[in-house]
């Protein structure tokens, strides 16, 4: 491929150099491939675009060095003549741009996008060393370490040469204000080494230091560029204001601004200094020979030794070590891969479509090339004109396309998922000439050139018989045509298979059994301002108040508080391995960590969850009385196979002395995970004291919670001023802006892409089989005076269209099996090679193009027999 | 002068050195900064030797110990002198900004 490229660079260069360039191409490539496949392709990619922008440089100055002056008149003549010949033909000239120009512009958003996102490097040293570590226990649940444990890491490892941790709970929502005015930021906790690990450099001020996190150090506060640039307004002088928190009305000084790029942990807007206690995960610099794989092994042993010396064990089954480029991306890396592969694909239908119209254009112009040559035009001249007709085409489609690119690439910020990592990456990589100008060449190189040759090499003889009785098109031009619309049906088959599963997939997890009735349901988060309010069993009282005041609105009919807010990701969960009363320790150990949740008496009937069994909870179970628990059938059944759970005693942790006595079994729910239903301990809030940053509560309404909202902040500060509604939204929405948010984006994005195809497709076949009959318009006319039905003739040019697409359906779904495999955790519910999706697409594009074959078909009847004979 | 033009001519001032070694020289040199693609380096080395600025090292004037095909290319007098006259005017340029920015009370 490389060895190829070469051939753009003049000869004497090739000569000289080609074996040295070729060992350094091949030097350079493998050690980015030791970095991952997209950054091989990327070197790849860099490398032929380096050998070709250097051959067009060469040829510019040998030519400018020869002194031979190019005719430029020769240059405007062409060009005159281009715009000329395309004004003329209005339809084809603003069909072909409008294609081009859709596929260059959508092409370039998303590649830049997905170059910033994706491919640009964090803003780190040396980003390749710097890992991501953490472990798992038995069920795969995360286990944290401590920040004391971190340290012991760092002295006891040797693949690890600096470890910093990062609060366990990832980036965090916290009310908070600036000045009076209310922020919603995510923030992070990381140890005070945190940044020096990562070998970043601030934007402004300082970045968080060792020491920053102990006892007595002032509260500092680093922000991310996008909080800077956004809730901040930029603003040079930020260092030095303050953020406060709400909940404990604590202040931190701004220090700092992080580079921009810098997205971990995923969606931090803030990092501050990790307390001793936090339970934190590690990242970490690799140290001298070190590869992820030693350090997952060492990682696991040195977890496993720091394990035992817990009070606790949680036994520790498993390690990850994943490059902090990737952590930093979260899960957005394979829906942002295939929509990137999907517009590529999109663009590619694009030219292949363009080039058929030029070559279809082509044939009806077989008379003025054949003028052209016998008044002394050569091949080179004749190739010219179509070349000046492509650059016209291209220079248009590629203005056109670099302004649609502009546009999205302003629009994209605003409609890109929340959870959408390192957005503000794409703001800064600048207008997007470069790309836009390459994906022009190579689109008009896809679509003008070969068309232009082969239009150029007319076959004489044919057009020679003036009479056209054998049509304008060769053989071989014929069969280029069917090809290329075999090929653009091929294309359109894998983009329609893509977006098939993913439309599947996003119809399975909308269609799930939740295990609660999400309708009517709102989660209000109320920020509570708890300085100087003394012990907790006076804040649960408080709490209490909230939701009797709750309650007491027309029109609410169930409140409860709860945990947290439904899939605030992993970070919403809170786990504790449960153990069954007549259990061993050791039988203990082996049962798995379950998800605990809190609720007042009314959440069984706010959520809607069904108890199956027994009671839920009640008024009466509060502190001091009786502790009891309801668990999920799931719970019930790992525990006690084959007796009845009710009745039932368990500890919430093994050595604690407290037993919580089993009241009642619930269904199962998707309320933390939507992928798989949760196992779940419930437990009154007024006997587990736990007390989130955030309070949460869930509301049942009559007519949903517009009615209600205003009535229920008022209620709530009337209560107690220092409670406020901070964050309001229907159960129904954190479901479609969690879990469903990204496979929505993917299907939705994959399915116009999709459609586009398959139009494209269409067009394409049309405008084949539509020439295809005009051409035959003489053989017809034969048969139908040697008495062959219309019928007949009909099926024949329908059988004919339909093997182009069979053909280009058959290729294009061992193609689509084979790329959908890329498609992996996108999926839900469908496989890879899902029969239902692959029936599907095959009968749409039959119908398809069936539908757009069948009008051209349809005017073979109405050939006259006499005047198609007679048409000489 | 051209940015890769001047980190070649460095590269090679201190001592010969044949195209791989520029491009690792370079990269270092500029901190990871400045990638010298394969086509951009040798298609650049041919262009600073038919200025004059750098030579083709002669084959029994090749560093010792080394034996191999690779090319050696070295700073000629007038490369020499060009890159000091650039040297000299990003200094100046350096310092001109430098008390500007002073001027103007920013934080340097």
């Amino acid at each position: 491929m490389y060895e190829l490229a070469l051939r753009a660079l003049p000869t004497e260069l090739r000569r000289r150099h080609g074996s040295a360039m070729e060992a350094l191409f091949v030097r350079e490539f493998e050690r980015a491939g030791r970095s991952g496949p997209l950054r091989r392709a990327w070197a790849g990619a860099a490398g032929v675009w380096d050998v070709l922008r250097r051959g067009m440089y060469e040829r510019w100055r040998g030519r400018k060095r020869s002194r031979r002056r190019p005719s430029l008149e020769r240059y405007f003549d062409d060009i005159r003549h281009g715009i000329r010949s395309l004004r003329r033909s209005a339809a084809f000239t603003a069909t072909a741009v409008t294609v081009l120009a859709l596929g260059i512009g959508t092409a370039t958003a998303v590649w830049v996008a997905f170059h910033a996102v994706v491919l640009e490097e964090l803003p780190i040293g040396d980003p390749d060393r710097v890992v991501a570590l953490s472990v798992q226990g038995r069920s795969s649940e995360a286990l944290a370490f401590t920040v004391a444990e971190i340290a012991a890491l760092h002295g006891e490892s040797r693949t690890l040469r600096e470890v910093a941790g990062v609060a366990g709970f990832g980036a965090e929502a916290i009310p908070s204000t600036e000045g009076g005015r209310p922020l919603v930021l995510n923030m992070s906790r990381v140890t005070g080494n945190f940044f020096e690990v990562l070998g970043a450099r601030p934007v402004l001020g300082r970045l968080l230091r060792p020491g920053d996190g102990d006892e007595g150090a002032a509260r500092v506060a680093v922000i991310s560029y996008r909080t800077w640039r956004g809730a901040f307004g930029g603003d040079p002088a930020v260092v030095g204001r303050r953020v406060t928190q709400t909940r404990y009305q604590e202040s931190y000084t701004i220090v700092g601004v992080a580079p921009p790029g810098l997205g971990y942990p995923v969606g931090a807007d803030y990092w501050i200094a990790a307390g001793p206690r936090d339970p934190v995960h590690a990242v970490a610099r690799l140290a001298g020979e070190a590869t992820p794989e030693t350090a997952r092994a060492e990682l696991l042993s040195l977890a496993r030794i720091l394990d035992g010396r817990r009070s606790e064990s949680r036994s520790p089954a498993a390690a990850t070590v994943q490059p902090l480029s990737e952590a930093a991306l979260g899960d957005a890396k394979p829906a942002l891969v295939a929509v990137t592969a999907a517009v590529g694909l999109l663009l590619l239908i694009a030219c292949v479509n363009v080039g058929n119209l030029i070559l279809m254009r082509a044939a009806g112009r077989s008379p003025e090339v054949m003028v052209r040559r016998a008044l002394g035009a050569g091949s080179a001249g004749v190739a010219r004109l179509f070349l000046a007709e492509g650059a016209l085409l291209g220079a248009a489609s590629g203005g056109l396309g670099l302004a649609l690119a502009v546009g999205l690439l302003r629009l994209l910020p605003t409609l890109a998922p929340a959870a959408l990592p390192r957005t503000e990456m794409i703001g800064l990589s600048g207008a997007p000439v470069a790309v836009a100008l390459a994906l022009t060449t190579l689109a008009v190189l896809l679509s003008c050139v070969g068309p232009a040759l082969s239009a150029t090499r007319p076959d004489v003889a044919s057009a020679l018989r003036i009479d056209g009785r054998s049509g304008t098109g060769t053989k071989g031009r014929l069969r280029l045509r069917r090809t290329l619309v075999g090929a653009q049906v091929a294309l359109a088959v894998v983009l329609l298979f893509g977006a098939g599963l993913l439309a599947r997939s996003l119809e399975r997890l909308t269609r799930l059994d939740l295990g609660y009735d999400a309708r009517k349901v709102a989660i209000v988060e109320l920020g509570l301002n708890r300085e100087g309010r003394e012990g907790a069993l006076e804040t649960f009282a408080l709490l209490e108040g909230v939701m009797e005041r709750m309650r007491g609105v027309p029109g609410v009919t169930a409140a409860t508080p709860l945990m947290f807010r439904p899939f605030a990701g992993e970070t919403g969960i809170f786990a504790a391995r449960p153990m069954a009363e007549g259990q061993s320790e050791a039988e203990a150990a082996s049962n798995p960590r379950v998800p605990l949740e809190v609720g007042g008496s009314e959440l069984f009937r706010a959520l809607g969850i069904p108890i199956l069994r027994g009671r839920g909870l009640l008024e009466t179970d509060l502190d001091g009385a009786a502790r009891v628990a309801i668990v999920s059938e799931s719970v019930a059944e790992r525990l006690w196979p084959d007796t009845d759970p009710i009745g039932q005693r368990i500890r919430l942790v093994t050595n604690e002395a407290a037993w919580w006595t089993v009241v009642g079994v619930a269904g199962e729910t998707r309320f933390r995970r939507l992928r798989e239903p949760t196992p779940t301990i419930y437990l009154s809030f007024r006997q587990l004291h736990i007390l989130p940053g955030v309070w949460t509560v869930a509301v049942r309404t009559a007519d949903g919670l517009a009615p209600v909202l205003p009535a229920m902040s008022r209620a709530v500060h009337d209560l107690d001023p220092r409670v406020h509604v901070w964050r309001v939204g229907t159960l129904e929405e954190h479901l479609a802006r969690g879990p469903l948010a990204q496979p929505r984006m993917s299907a939705f994005l994959l399915s116009g892409f999709a459609l586009s195809a398959l139009l494209l497709a269409a067009i394409g076949l049309y405008g084949v089989m539509t020439l295809t009959v005009r051409e035959r318009t003489h053989e017809l006319g034969v048969r139908r005076a040697l008495g062959a039905s219309a019928n007949r003739l009909r099926i024949d040019v329908l059988a004919d269209a339909l093997t182009v697409t069979g053909a280009g359906l058959f290729a294009g779904l061992g193609a689509a099996l084979v790329v959908s495999r890329l498609l992996g955790t996108l999926l839900f519910g469908v496989g890879p090679t899902d029969p239902v999706t692959l029936v599907g697409v095959s009968a749409t594009l039959l119908a398809v193009a069936a539908l757009a074959a069948y009008l051209p078909a349809r005017r073979t009847i109405r050939v006259d027999p006499l005047r198609a004979l007679r048409n000489v | 002068m051209k940015p890769h033009w001047f980190y070649i001519l460095l590269s090679v001032s201190s001592s010969p050195r044949y195209g791989t070694a520029i491009h690792d020289d370079v990269r270092e040199l500029s901190g990871g900064e400045v990638r010298l693609w394969p086509a951009t380096l040798y298609g650049s080395l041919e262009e600073l030797a038919g200025r004059r600025w750098l030579e083709e090292v002669p084959d029994h004037e090749r560093p010792e110990g080394i034996a191999g095909r690779e090319r050696f290319y070295r700073l000629t007098p007038a490369g020499r002198a060009t890159l000091e006259s650039e040297v000299g005017r990003m200094e100046s340029l350096a310092g001109v900004a430098r008390a500007r920015l002073a001027d103007a009370g920013a934080d340097v």
